[in-house]
């Protein structure tokens, strides 16, 4: 009897906890859906939260193979939006999202200095803090002057079966090819696809995989994102990073948006607005994943990358969001098909 | 019939019909043909690797499990809980420590391609097979236990090696259908299965020709599925584990059974080293220990409702004899998790309360509906194991009692692992998860794969620990059960 | 000669169990008689007794219960509904409850069961046994007290599958006595044993 009494007591102290953990205060609260590095972008949102008093619930991003993410939950929630910011670490997902009528504009004035090459026309996003896509080499094996400088150098047979890339299909990849078939044209572009599948390059299943396979040797040359390279750098990894300015460096910046409809409109204006200032840039670029500040005044440690540093490429984010899924489709025809 | 099939009614089938008219997934103005033949020849592919992995699987899990209840050593419940716990820890968890311990996780190419997949789903696999066939071991009749005894230990284990077949069999039809959805692991080994195409058409917007491709893929495994709830000729079963008196020593077994659990050995050890905190980082190691096994407390009376109602339902079926209703629990198993989350969260969140919207219900509803296959093969196996002669005697009983007094208690040495093994899965899913949890809501498997994703290994390393060490802890409970067989 | 009543009524039963066919049987059982079931092996003793409980179909003729005719086929009256003793030839004892509880599930929970249960586990000499669970019986401890699951409710008709098999001689003596006690209250006992018990009536089933 004692032990039943013991059961239900702890069954109800269990039931208050966790009735608790889910249903919000009084506190002004703000939802954000965030595909960054957690680690980095909850201190970011804690200084937030600090700062102004507002509550901030985050839900993060994976990029395991087996889900679809973020974007899809925002599209599955149009008629009854949960969130209220969306901090997306990859633009071209997030325009598609624009372009279907799911962001609402930003407040006025929000992110200044970020000239109108990173933020959208009718301000319904704003990019901050940029990756760039790189080559990961491996330096046994690879000569400094051998590093290839464009895409189209994946094809030399020099490199047959040592070219690795992340599946085509997912994440910066995907965007990636979008943004080189919008650059080089369709029919080109399906010719370099061509060429890659017959130099045999190796399919991994991220970017974290490609350079995996790049610092074991397998693979000499891997395509991925500066950050995938800069988080085993600080682990002391020997990899070696290659910008592939013959084509114009890709950067592909985080991006803001307000989420239409969202619960709390006011404090999602604040949230973004907040994002959008110098500093968050700044913490991102000093933190481990090397982000590259958009503002050239934004100051960047002696390890970081700046903007002044390359030449990025103009990229036609509407244009690139309009073909990915053509370029997704042709990539996984030509280079995943049995 | 229809009250079991509530759950997968409500949380799969009504949303996911909503949603293809919505979509128009079968309209006219569709392309012509359902699927392209490449999409075919990755379905075609994704069954033939699953279906091999299923097998060998089961073939594992078989010589663990007879083994174990055939023959007698030191360490055999260690053993066991070590086979049973490396289960509930992610392969993405492993692979960043094994990457952190060692530089890279990547897959040598040797063990790539379709042969690596197998291989490794196999391993993770196994000891599911395993636990599915102790509990069908456990149910050994006591007359035919005592007779098995007197044979030559050879011949002994033959003749349970027999009598676990059509177990066996049932046992990999379920693997089959729990690895279906498999992306994960295949990826590792660069291998390409139809779960990731579904999702590779969701994420460019392309939403209706991945549910195209996931009714293909239904409609191909449907007369598989029926076939394997048709009801055997299963031998009656009951109660032991227990007593090991008159079972045989055989040393090879001792030395198989050890070098069976060392990769399981190896790679907690590899956990432990990578999460050892450095001296700097012990309060923070502390504190994230606190916090995960804070938020696992949190979650497993959910995952552990989602999982007991699920079985539960599967029992009904099974007991009431519905294979129908067993091949409609079945279905959604098969899909990704994410296609009938967005589903759901399209068709009731829009509707649902605020109170309700904040807690996991969707979530729960869903989750519930993925353990379908497992509910399905855990009812049915439970309900073949039950000795002809205490059926009969049951019948003489009104239907109620029979059911829940008699048929559902006997059943429990089968059930409980079932529940066991559906609280894991529910504890490692992130599909349903990343789309459905309300914010703030605790979710150690997203967590975790948060943190591999970013290459925090020494966290993801703790919190895998509390999942094994949480594992452990329902193998423990899974064996007492056995033992309360007899 | 009073019209006395037919505990059980079967008229040109046939029953199948897989390839085999039994019958057409005809026999009739009033109620207090006591009649034993003989036949080499395989002549379907087992599987008439499992018909008349309704787990069997019966392919042809008629079935009747304490004058209750029993459709054959789906629309038959349930074996729970048809009010029957069983004891099958294999022990089927539920593992999981005392023998005290599955009296109780069988008979319900009424007050007046308490005495009975003590007064019939008294006569099978296993009163000490009733809070232990079967394991922890002996082989002729468990036909009993399966016996004593079977008669618990009063006046049924008790089908019984070689009920003697694990018995020494005083078990099995215990049994009949109990057997004659239970009929002089309104039970009838239709049992397929290979050994007819004296005083017994007997019909015998031959081989298809």
């Amino acid at each position: 009897m004692i032990r039943r009494w013991i059961w239900g007591f702890a069954l109800l102290v269990w039931l208050v906890i966790w009735l608790n953990s889910h249903f919000s205060t009084d506190a002004r609260s703000v939802t954000i859906y965030c595909s960054h590095d957690r680690s980095h972008s909850q201190q970011i949102l804690d200084r937030f939260e600090k700062e102004t008093g507002i509550v901030v619930d985050a839900v993060f991003d994976t990029e395991a193979t087996k889900t679809v993410g973020l974007t899809e939950r925002i599209r599955s929630e149009q008629k009854r939006p949960r969130c209220d910011v969306h901090w997306s670490n990859e633009p071209l997902r997030a325009v598609q999202l624009a372009q279907e009528g799911h962001y609402d504009t930003l407040p006025e004035g929000a992110g200044p200095g970020i000239d109108s090459r990173w933020r959208d026309a009718g301000n319904l996003w704003c990019g901050f803090a940029a990756r760039a896509r790189v080559v990961a080499t491996h330096p046994e094996s690879l000569a400094s002057a051998a590093i290839p400088r464009s895409v189209k150098g994946l094809i030399d047979r020099s490199l047959s079966g040592k070219v690795v890339m992340a599946d085509p299909r997912f994440g910066t990849t995907g965007s990636h090819l979008a943004i080189l078939r919008v650059t080089l044209g369709a029919q080109r572009y399906r010719e370099l696809l061509q060429g890659w599948k017959d130099n045999r390059i190796q399919i991994a299943s991220s970017n974290s995989s490609s350079r995996d396979r790049v610092l074991s040797g397998e693979a000499w040359v891997g395509l991925t994102d500066t950050d995938d390279v800069e988080v085993v750098r600080r682990r002391g990894a020997s990899i070696g990073e290659g910008f592939l300015e013959e084509d114009g460096v890709i950067l592909l910046p985080n991006v803001v948006a307000v989420v239409k409809g969202c619960p709390h409109p006011e404090e999602a204006n604040e949230l973004a607005r907040w994002l959008l200032r110098e500093e968050v840039e700044e913490w991102l670029a000093n933190s481990p994943s090397r982000q590259i500040p958009l503002r050239t005044e934004v100051p960047v440690m002696a390890s970081g990358l700046s903007l002044s540093r390359f030449e990025p490429l103009e990229i036609d984010w509407s244009e690139a969001a309009g073909q990915l899924h053509e370029a997704v489709r042709e990539a996984e025809r030509i280079l995943l098909n049995p | 019939m229809i009250f079991p099939l509530l759950p997968v009614l409500i949380g799969f089938y009504i949303p996911i019909v909503m949603v293809a008219i919505e979509d128009q997934v079968f309209s006219p103005e569709s392309e012509t043909s359902i699927v392209a033949a490449a999409d075919l020849l990755v379905v075609l592919s994704t069954i033939r690797i699953v279906a091999m992995a299923a097998l060998l699987a089961t073939l594992i899990g078989l010589v663990d499990a007879i083994l174990l209840a055939g023959t007698r050593g030191p360490l055999r419940g260690f053993i066991l809980i070590l086979l049973l716990s490396s289960f509930l820890i992610p392969p993405a968890a492993l692979a960043s420590a094994v990457q952190a311990c060692v530089g890279a996780s990547t897959l040598r190419a040797t063990v790539r391609d379709e042969f690596g997949a197998v291989l490794m789903l196999s391993l993770r696999w196994a000891p599911v097979a395993a636990a599915i066939l102790l509990a069908a071991v456990s149910m050994w009749p006591r007359a035919e236990e005592r007779a098995l005894r007197s044979l030559p230990p050879g011949v002994a284990l033959v003749a349970r090696l027999r009598g676990l077949r059509p177990a066996a069999f049932r046992c990999a039809g379920l693997l089959l259908l729990l690895l279906l959805p498999a992306a994960e692991l295949p990826s590792y080994a660069g291998v390409e299965t139809v779960s990731q195409r579904i999702l590779a058409r969701l994420t460019v917007g392309d939403a209706a020709e991945g549910w195209r491709l996931a009714m293909v893929m239904m409609t191909l495994l449907v007369p598989a599925i029926y076939f394997l709830t048709s009801s055997g000729d299963e031998p009656a079963r009951a109660g032991h584990l227990n007593q090991v008196h008159g079972l045989p020593r055989l040393p090879w077994a001792n030395r198989f059974l050890f070098l069976r659990v060392l990769p399981a050995v190896a790679l907690i050890l590899v956990l432990f080293y990578t999460a050892w905190p450095r001296a700097s980082e012990v309060v923070i190691a502390g504190k994230e220990l606190v916090d995960a096994v804070s938020s696992i407390g949190l979650e497993l009376p959910r995952a552990l409702l989602a999982s007991v109602v699920a079985i539960l339902c599967g029992w009904r079926l099974a007991d009431g004899g519905h294979r129908i209703g067993l091949l409609l629990l079945c279905l959604p198993t098969m899909l990704p998790g994410s296609l009938g989350a967005i589903a759901v969260a399209r068709i009731y969140r829009p509707f649902l309360p605020w109170w309700l919207d904040d807690l996991p219900f969707l979530l729960t509803l869903t989750q519930m509906c993925k353990l379908g296959a497992l509910a399905a093969a855990g009812g049915f196996v439970a309900t073949c194991v039950l000795p002809a002669s205490e059926r009969v005697a049951a019948h003489l009983l009104s239907p109620t009692v029979a059911r829940w007094r008699i048929r559902l208690p006997r059943a429990l040495p089968v059930l409980i692992p079932a529940v066991g093994i559906g609280v894991a899965l529910v504890l490692g899913e992130v599909e349903a998860t990343l789309l459905l949890a309300p914010p703030g809501h605790p979710s150690t498997a997203l967590e975790l794969h948060q943190m591999m994703h970013f290459r925090n290994d020494e966290q993801a390393a703790r919190l895998a620990l509390v999942l094994a060490m949480l594992g452990a802890t329902l193998a423990l409970m899974v064996g007492r059960c056995w033992k309360r067989g007899d | 000669m009073a019209h006395r009543e037919l505990a059980l009524d079967l008229d040109q039963c046939v029953v199948t169990r897989g390839i085999a066919v039994i019958g057409p049987v005809s026999l009739q059982l009033e109620v207090g008689e006591q009649l034993a079931l003989t036949g080499p092996n395989g002549a379907g003793k087992s599987s008439l007794l499992l018909a008349v409980a309704g787990l069997l179909p019966i392919q042809s003729g008629t079935l009747s219960i304490a004058g209750q005719s029993i459709a054959s086929g789906a629309d038959g009256a349930e074996p729970w509904q048809r009010g029957i003793g069983w004891l099958g030839q294999e022990r089927g004892l539920w593992p999981h409850l005392s023998i005290e509880a599955q009296c109780r599930l069988v008979g319900g929970k009424k007050r007046e069961l308490e005495p009975r249960i003590a007064a019939l586990a008294e006569q099978l000499a296993i009163s000490d046994r009733l809070h232990r669970f079967p394991a922890q019986l002996s082989g002729g401890e468990a036909q009993r007290a399966e016996l004593l699951r079977a008669v618990i409710i009063p006046g049924r008709l008790l089908l019984l599958d070689e009920p003697f098999s694990a018995q020494n001689q005083d078990g099995r003596q215990r049994m009949q006595v109990l057997l004659d006690l239970l009929c002089t209250e309104g039970s009838s006992v239709l049992m397929a044993s290979h050994e007819v018990p004296e005083d017994w009536a007997s019909c015998s089933i031959g081989s298809n």
